[in-house]
């Protein structure tokens, strides 16, 4: 254990990469830091997983989502295994490599810290009008040799979609065994008249922590569906940067959260409308109960010229619990006159009057709220347009719910 | 009575000054520019303050020279000159002689606000007519110190802070600085070193006043001061309600302007507080204009109690406040009702603060932004539930209007909720003026720009609806001319 975690982190990286030699994490004080504290981190001396440590992952966990028909890939401690993942007859026109992480990001601290600590990157390349219908799923899987180890590491997905080409992803996270200190970092371009389906599954236990960042950029005509389900138990932090670069691009990002004994679940959302006629969506649910606590920062900006631009964001939030938390902060920055935006954020506790009506009719309180809990919730669920998806999300809300409600 | 004093003591000067014909004025006291720890100590023996008052004002001015410039606004803040600053009796700058030398662009604004000709002199500072201004705009003296009799026939205090600090000694002590301590931030600290005017205002229990109170009618205060300070009481089961500012545009030669105001309510009283704001915005290109800095902050200490802000800000270069409420007794209310308009080059950074601390606490906020030319402005706001505030309620409500593709509007709001029954509902929109709207009342003849007024008037509504019947009709005028030359 060392005074300073990050410097402890990037020395045993050998790489201080875009770090001051004296800088630490951030703390409450810096804006973006402000309603997440790290000093959980603090608890476990973390060792960054490296290329030549071996795992002892022989199967993908139970506790993984599964969907039906879909290409399974798995990464373990942020490197892909290739004898797990379904490699061979990739269907035509996407391709899947792993390779040395190359691009650096942006210059906010996730960014770089996901650039010192990732050693490896997956490609992932849909041809020109190509569709693929298998949904492609990634496996994030934490492993640790005993139930102390405390892992550190980051994998770089890269997903670039050509011309017209369709496909539908999904990355999960989970943990193994031991604890996990991840921070997963996804760049995502989508050519003009793509589609995307993009679903994450944030499931690690307690005492795991995830900072995560998503840089998505949607380009003319493209459609981008989204959808982040944290229902993990520890820390989970996902940063979404969603560029809407050329005009009529569509994109929908959506999210529900439910957050138990001391989890933090943070959603920071920045979506820049730089380009006319473009159209962005938000809609995100959460639910706190025992000491949780929810942090929802969403932020549109809409650049001078991009006239023309709807972007909505909407954010609810229940309390269950006394000790529970909830802070939001959605924010909206606007040079253009021609635009429409809204915003709503409201936090609350269940319904009495729904709560008493399905008591009158016989129902026990406890399962009386966890159905309520369950219906405020899946109407943000509802939001993911493909089908298939939306089922495998929905259950895998329903099971989180019923371990811990019912 | 001291003010008969001050009224005689000035018009008799304003008559040897006629009858020399000549205009240099001669100041008594007056210290010269910048700031240390001697100016502040000069200004707290000016006003003959006791050693407890000069103390917490080298306190505040020891801390702030550590301190270091906020920087998290979205304004663009040029560097302040500190030093370049008079903190005490600044001596007269030559004003404009007659009205003939003022900008003939702000008597057109005057003659449309259907301002009479003194009170024009009055406002664009020509030299001469300021001691004479309070008969002008109140037709006499005798109108004022009138109210003042019947006000302290109710036992309420009226009077300037310094007067207060003399007078009732206990109750400044008492609340000075309560809700607004010196290391709040910047320039609330340089406030609490160097205040050298504002208001006090003491409403005993159970006493509704029977009026609504205003800086105009206390007549020592023609010249709103760069560093004023007010504090407002009300005691149990009293209401007050007080104005602030004017609707005309009022001629300023200090460019910073830190304010200080502290209300207090305890049991079952209530504050509406009411501003209208129209400092000089500086000239098209963004040169000159006021920094309108100030640090407003409401305590509803007492159970069922009640603060009330409304803010009409169409001026300054740069406005930048949040006037706030601590909600700690039970069932106690905040409000804030908030109209700011920029055009031109002016930038504005406001909103409100709710901190619900007590039981069954609400809170409401409406603000309406409107954006014009290149300006730029933000809603910054904050709603915190306290873990003890069981039922709390806040609805926010933000609307943002964008005239021209030039300008900016931002929306930020933080929503911090730590107790389960709190109810909390926030929603904001930004759009530009419906075509629909205009075309309606062009195609019935109404001019762009009347078209555009009403449309923003309408807009407005809700909080316009919150002013004072007298204060509305002008503040409503304003509006229309803040949003000239915005459209076409």
């Amino acid at each position: 254990m060392t005074d300073n975690l990050l410097q402890d982190l990037l020395r045993q990286r050998g790489d201080s990469g875009r770090f001051d030699p004296k800088e630490a994490l951030p703390t409450r004080k810096a804006e973006a830091w402000k309603y997440t504290d790290l000093k959980r981190l603090e608890k476990f001396g973390w060792s960054v997983w490296l290329a030549e440590d071996s795992h002892g992952v022989t199967a993908i966990p139970d506790a993984a989502l599964k969907i039906e028909g879909a290409i399974n890939i798995v990464l373990v401690n942020g490197f892909l295994d290739r004898d797990l993942s379904a490699l061979d007859h990739l269907p035509m026109g996407l391709s899947l490599e792993a390779g040395p992480a190359s691009e650096a990001y942006g210059d906010g601290f996730t960014d770089r810290l996901s650039d010192a600590l990732t050693q490896e990157e997956l490609t992932l390349h849909v041809d020109a009008g190509k569709v693929i219908e298998a949904p492609i799923h990634i496996h994030h899987i934490t492993w640790g040799a005993d139930a102390d180890a405390a892992i550190a590491h980051a994998a770089r997905v890269t997903i670039t979609l050509d011309k017209g080409a369709e496909a539908t992803v999904v990355e999960s996270h989970v943990t193994a065994s031991g604890n996990g200190f991840t921070v997963p970092s996804l760049g995502v371009s989508l050519g003009e008249n793509s589609r995307l389906g993009l679903y994450s599954a944030l499931m690690e236990k307690a005492g795991s922590s995830q900072i995560g960042l998503a840089d998505i950029g949607v380009s003319k005509g493209a459609v981008l569906d989204s959808f982040i389900l944290s229902i993990g138990k520890g820390l989970a932090r996902r940063e979404v940067r969603l560029t809407m670069a050329g005009e009529r691009g569509e994109a929908a990002l959506s999210g529900a959260y439910f957050g138990t004994g001391d989890a933090l679940i943070d959603t920071t959302t920045f979506v820049t409308h730089g380009a006319e006629n473009a159209t962005s969506r938000q809609f995100f649910r959460g639910v706190l109960d025992d000491r949780s606590r929810g942090v929802f920062q969403g932020k549109v900006l809409v650049r001078e010229g991009a006239q023309g631009t709807d972007g909505q964001q909407q954010h609810k939030a229940l309390l269950l619990s006394a000790q529970a938390e909830v802070d939001a902060k959605p924010e909206l920055e606007i040079y253009a006159d021609d635009v429409q935006c809204a915003h709503g954020a409201t936090v609350g506790a269940l319904d009495e009057d729904q709560l008493f009506y399905l008591r009158a009719r016989g129902i026990p309180e406890a399962q009386a709220r966890a159905l309520l809990t369950q219906s405020f919730l899946i109407e943000a669920v509802e939001h993911i347009a493909r089908p298939a998806i939306r089922d495998v999300f929905r259950d895998a809300l329903a099971h989180r719910l019923e371990g811990d409600l019912v | 009575m001291a003010t008969t004093d001050t009224v005689e003591r000035v018009s008799a000067l304003e008559a040897e000054k006629y009858r020399y014909g000549f205009s240099t004025d001669i100041e008594m006291d007056f210290a010269p520019k910048g700031l240390n720890e001697d100016i502040v100590r000069l200004i707290s023996a000016k006003k003959e303050e006791p050693e407890w008052l000069l103390e917490w004002r080298l306190k505040a001015f020891a801390l702030w020279q550590d301190m270091p410039e906020p920087g998290w606004q979205k304004p663009d803040v040029p560097q302040i000159d500190y030093q370049d600053v008079y903190y005490y009796a600044a001596p007269k700058k030559d004003g404009p002689k007659s009205l003939d030398e003022v900008d003939p662009k702000l008597l057109e604004t005057y003659a449309k606000l259907g301002i009479p000709l003194k009170e024009q002199e009055v406002l664009a500072g020509v030299e001469g007519a300021p001691r004479v201004a309070v008969d002008a705009v109140f037709d006499s003296v005798s109108v004022a110190t009138t109210y003042r009799k019947e006000l302290e026939s109710h036992g309420i205090v009226f009077c300037s802070i310094s007067e207060a600090v003399k007078t009732h000694p206990d109750l400044v002590k008492k609340y000075l600085g309560s809700v607004v301590p010196y290391s709040d931030n910047k320039h609330a600290c340089l406030n609490a070193a160097v205040f050298t005017d504002g208001s006090f205002v003491y409403i005993p229990k159970g006493v509704k006043c029977p009026m609504e109170l205003s800086t105009y009618f206390r007549i020592n205060a023609q010249e709103t001061g760069q560093f004023e300070r007010t504090l407002i009481i009300a005691d149990e089961g009293s209401y007050v309600s007080y104005l602030e500012g004017c609707t005309a545009p009022m001629r300023d030669e200090n460019q910073l302007h830190a304010a200080v105001v502290e209300l207090i309510t305890l049991d079952d009283a209530e504050i509406k507080y009411s501003t209208v704001q129209n400092w000089y915005p500086g000239d098209v290109n963004g040169k000159g204009g006021i920094f309108n800095f100030v640090t407003k902050r409401g305590a509803c200490r007492g159970r069922n109690s009640k603060i009330s802000w409304t803010q009409v800000e169409t001026g300054s270069a740069i406005t930048w406040k949040y006037p706030s409420c601590i909600l700690q007794g039970d069932n106690s209310v905040g409000e804030f009702y908030s109209v700011a308009i920029t055009n031109n080059c002016q930038q504005a950074d406001t909103g409100t603060k709710m901190i619900h601390i007590g039981k069954n606490t609400r809170s409401r906020i409406i603000s309406k932004g409107i954006s014009a030319g290149r300006a730029d402005q933000t809603y910054r706001g904050l709603v915190r539930v306290l873990p003890n505030a069981s039922g709390a309620r806040n609805f926010t409500q933000c609307d943002s209007l964008l005239i021209g593709d030039k300008c900016g509007a931002h929306t930020i709001p933080y929503i911090e909720s730590r107790n389960p029954t709190a109810q909390l509902e926030h929603e904001a929109t930004t759009s530009r003026i419906s075509e629909d709207q205009l075309f309606y009342c062009l195609s019935r003849g109404i001019g762009e720009e009347e078209a555009v007024a009403l449309i923003v008037n309408g807009f407005c509504k809700e909080v316009m609806q919150t002013l004072p019947m007298e204060f509305a009709v002008e503040a409503q005028k304003l509006i229309g001319i803040s949003l000239e030359g915005s459209v076409g």
